[in-house]
């Protein structure tokens, strides 16, 4: 089973700040993660590999420093990563984004499986996945937290907001996941080595991936940004409810069901 | 000069920063006050490859190197807790590799690397802080064996199986270092001590009586042990200090929460002028000791000698850790002796960096000493 894999280097939590003169997400010098969900999409391929056999090729757009999630990825068990970085892909929205990994995808020839994080922490617009599966003509399953494969075929578990559903599909298919559906492994500081040391990360420009300069960046990215702002997190003041434990308890459930929580 | 992490550092920074907040930080506390390290401990940082680093790829290793191991150093001391002893094997395997024998290599450094094997060293003596010269452990050579006379103190891990570096006295003066199997006949140890730091990891009292270890188990040759004794002091030195700092960026990320969410007449006492001076006090110091443990790391990975250089940034980064500890307790008020609090955990831990591995005396009297000897 040949499985794709799209990885994004996010800015880790607490670090995100907003440029006041362009709107744009401060990234310069900021310490950059794999964004958790892509982190999840891997582990899942890593785990198909190693119960299907066949191979995990990672991917990542974005600056020359997201060579880093590309050699974690290496650590963590991928075996080929290609980094798409170009000045003509800087300003990408997730429709010129998307179009950069559908002709890397293209390129790649045959494949079983694409496997994206759901939304990524930075943009959190969830697009870039049903966007890809457009892109390539394939059918897509989306917010997946459980995940068996067969032969020509998944069936994925997905969360929504009317419940669960469980979706089969043909494959090859996009499928993009949640959080929940496993816990990525930690790469040992001996495969971190080998990673950084020996193995190769492969780097695509716009030319190699025939894609027209004019069609991803500012230029190919129809989202523009009129406004953008930081605020600070509300923290609203807690209630103490008070009484016996049976009182609190009753009084905790009358005021979860007025909120429509339960 | 490029006062930049390398990606494979700034990744290995990152994955021992995790397992420190996935596997340590939540048992903290509690290893803190009951003492005891959880047993699976170990194979969990056997298996994130901690244990390891300074033991060749060749003996199940991975030669990450000094810079890398005070990276990890620094990023599992951040809890403020002593429940891994990765220093140790790391070390001891280090010097092994720097003065065994071919068969000593092939004996001790596989088990160290998988860390089925606890390696320690022990120097200190009950009549003997870090004075040399007061040594009176002895061994003397019957046939094919060395036996050895002598009790260590404060010997770390020293009753957990495993290779052990003892220096010892032959031939009246002549300082030698021999690797000794623990736990076998003519070699006991003491109860832990109960201190008042560094509670997890485990300090004892051993005591040798006639233990023989075989004609082959001296390291380096008769009378090189202060040559070894310091190469791996120096970086003993230095995994110290990665503690030390550590500590010090927890107290003071501790003390910015709290002077946040702490107020006084409804405003934060972050706001207050004098807790600002507090807070950028500690982190003006904490920097400069961050970056000289990194270079004193770098300088060992290029196999130069740092014996004045490691105890200059002890002595810098200990009492740094001590005063900045101090200064989060000040931000914490009355709250800080509460042990609710991590900076109580972290103010009472700090003041070990100024006592271990030589006190900051001895590490005054080893800097004049290169000044005087310039």
């Amino acid at each position: 089973m040949e499985i794709v894999v799209c990885l994004k280097q996010v800015p880790a939590a607490g670090t995100v700040s907003i440029d006041p003169r362009t709107g744009a997400l401060k990234r310069e010098n900021q310490p950059g993660v794999v964004n958790r969900e892509d982190l999840c999409a891997l582990e899942e391929a890593l785990l198909l590999k190693e119960r299907l056999g066949g191979g995990v090729t990672v991917l990542s757009m974005g600056p020359p420093q997201a060579e880093m999630v590309l050699r974690e990825a290496l650590a963590m068990g991928a075996d080929r990563a290609i980094l798409l970085c170009d000045k003509a892909f800087a300003g990408s929205d997730t429709l010129a984004t998307s179009h950069v990994l559908a002709q890397t995808i293209r390129k790649l020839g045959s494949f079983d499986l694409v496997l994206c994080g759901k939304q990524t922490s930075d943009g959190n617009t969830a697009q870039v996945g049903p966007e890809l599966a457009e892109h390539l003509g394939l059918l897509q399953v989306t917010s997946v937290q459980r995940l068996e494969v067969f032969p020509g075929r998944a069936v994925a578990e997905r969360a929504s907001e009317a419940g669960l559903q469980w979706v089969e599909t043909d494959l090859p298919a996009v499928i993009t996941v949640t959080r929940s559906i496993n816990v990525p492994r930690q790469a040992s500081v001996q495969a971190v080595l080998t990673a950084c040391r020996e193995r190769e990360v492969t780097v695509w420009k716009a030319g190699d991936l025939g894609i027209d300069a004019g069609s991803v960046g500012f230029l190919g990215s129809p989202t523009r940004m009129v406004a953008a702002s930081q605020s600070a997190p509300q923290k609203r003041a807690g209630e103490m409810l008070a009484g016996t434990t049976q009182e609190v308890v009753h009084t905790l459930l009358k005021r979860l069901r007025q909120r429509q929580v339960i | 000069m490029q006062f930049k992490l390398t990606m494979e550092q700034e990744i290995i920074q990152k994955q021992a920063r995790e397992f420190a907040q996935r596997e340590i930080e939540p048992i903290a506390a509690q290893v803190d006050r009951e003492g005891k390290i959880p047993a699976d401990m170990t194979q969990k940082l056997v298996k994130a490859g901690f244990v390891g680093m300074l033991i060749p790829r060749e003996y199940g290793g991975s030669e990450a190197g000094v810079v890398n191991l005070t990276l990890v150093m620094e990023q599992l001391s951040y809890p403020a807790c002593h429940c891994f002893d990765a220093a140790g094997n790391n070390i001891v395997g280090r010097a092994i590799d720097q003065s065994g024998t071919e068969e000593q290599k092939r004996r001790y450094l596989p088990p160290l690397a998988r860390g089925e094997a606890i390696g320690s060293y022990a120097f200190t003596e009950p009549g003997t802080g870090s004075d040399p010269k007061s040594l009176v452990t002895t061994a003397r050579l019957e046939g094919d064996s060395w036996v050895i006379n002598g009790i260590k103190r404060f010997h770390t891990a020293g009753h957990l199986d495993g290779p052990a570096i003892i220096f010892a006295n032959v031939d009246g003066d002549k300082t030698t270092g021999f690797l000794v199997d623990k736990n076998v006949k003519g070699y006991t140890s003491s109860k832990p001590f109960e201190l008042m730091v560094g509670r997890g990891l485990e300090t004892v009292d051993t005591r040798f009586d006639d233990l023989r270890v075989p004609k082959d188990n001296l390291l380096l040759k008769v009378g090189d042990g202060f040559h070894l004794l310091f190469s791996i002091v120096d970086v003993g030195r230095l995994m110290i200090v990665s503690s030390a700092i550590a500590l010090a960026q927890a107290a003071l990320d501790e003390s910015l929460k709290y002077a946040k969410e702490r107020k006084r007449r409804g405003v934060p006492i972050a706001a207050m002028q004098a807790v600002q001076w507090l807070l950028a006090e500690m982190a003006c110091r904490i920097e400069p000791a961050r970056w000289s443990a990194y270079r004193v790391a770098w300088l060992v990975d290029q196999g130069q000698e740092v014996h004045k250089e490691s105890a200059m940034l002890k002595l810098f980064a200990s009492q740094m850790t001590t005063q900045v500890a101090n200064m989060g307790m000040q931000v914490h008020g009355s709250y800080g002796l509460s042990k609710d609090f991590k900076i109580e955990r972290i103010y009472r831990q700090a003041k070990m960096f100024e006592l271990t591995e030589g006190t900051n005396e001895v590490q005054r009297s080893i800097v004049a000493g290169s000044l005087l000897m310039q």
